[in-house]
């Protein structure tokens, strides 16, 4: 029961990040087919996008276990690893099955540039943000506790 | 279950509950004449009613309309619903966390912050409890964030 619990609370926080990539992947290339002057996104693509997004937050989850934290060279070392796998699974991704047919290379060099700043945002928040968030809840929990 | 009101002039009130086993519905009785006391009535497997100190409770659940109270080595039930615990110990540091959790703040070891407003308290006896969404922004205030 223990093993479907974990497995399940995994299954959880893995597809919520999932969800971000996903949808981040659906609105830009809705935003660039909108630009073209398409108006609708094929469903396999809609799918490979989906498909995509499960692979790298599952690869995330691998590479960032839940339960463990990471600080200096081994959370350097993490999160190139991360950065890597991201690029290499939404940029793959648009390669391989070709999300962005047709847009020029000006556009493209801005989709890479807002994915950067997206993978970057998502890094701040997962493991800068929550982490000071997490630091100040703990010093105010120990205030209460020795009151 | 019979009730009588009896007067007599002793000066100390007095309260004596008859009955064939200490049942549910005993326990529970006992239980909100104990709850004054700022002790809480539990009972164990065997159906051994003891009184627990609030401050002894790691957290509680709610499991099939069942109150479950764990403490650092052991499980007891209560006829008290997770609502009731937190209003009355709520000044000992009971807390709701969820819809079918209250936890003790006094016996959380760390917070972390989660994505999506959640926050995860893992307890001194190594379990790990989900402060949901809605009850996350309770917990700050009641941190005094």
């Amino acid at each position: 029961m223990q093993k479907f619990i974990n497995f399940y609370s995994w299954g959880v926080n893995m597809k919520f990040h999932m969800g971000i990539y996903a949808v981040a992947l659906i609105f830009f290339n809705g935003l660039a087919r909108w630009l073209m002057g398409e108006r609708t996104i094929p469903i396999l693509a809609l799918v490979e996008m989906a498909l995509a997004a499960a692979v790298v937050a599952m690869a995330e989850s691998w590479i960032f276990p839940r339960y463990q934290e990471w600080e200096g060279r081994a959370l350097t070392r993490r999160t190139a690893l991360w950065v890597l796998v991201c690029n290499l699974g939404f940029l793959g991704g648009a390669v391989v099955f070709q999300w962005f047919q047709g847009v020029p290379l000006w556009g493209m060099g801005a989709l890479v540039l807002v994915m950067e700043a997206g993978i970057f945002a998502m890094w701040f928040a997962t493991h800068v943000a929550l982490k000071k968030d997490s630091k100040w809840l703990n010093y105010k929990l120990k205030q209460y506790q020795s009151q | 279950m019979k009730i009588t009101v009896e007067h007599w002039e002793e000066q100390e009130n007095e309260v004596v509950l008859r009955c064939r086993e200490l049942d549910e519905e005993m326990l529970w009785v006992l239980s909100l004449l104990r709850s004054g006391l700022q002790r809480l009535c539990v009972w164990d497997g065997e159906r051994e009613a003891t009184l627990l100190s609030p401050r002894e409770v790691v957290y509680c659940e709610s499991v099939d309309e069942r109150t479950f109270v764990y403490t650092s080595g052991a499980v007891f039930q209560t006829a008290l619903s997770l609502a009731e615990l937190e209003d009355r110990y709520g000044g000992l540091g009971l807390f709701r966390a969820g819809k079918s959790a209250v936890v003790n703040l006094h016996h959380i070891r760390t917070l972390k912050s989660r994505p999506g407003g959640r926050i995860e308290a893992a307890l001194e006896t190594g379990e790990k409890l989900m402060v949901s969404r809605h009850y996350a922004p309770l917990l700050r205030e009641r941190l005094g964030l």
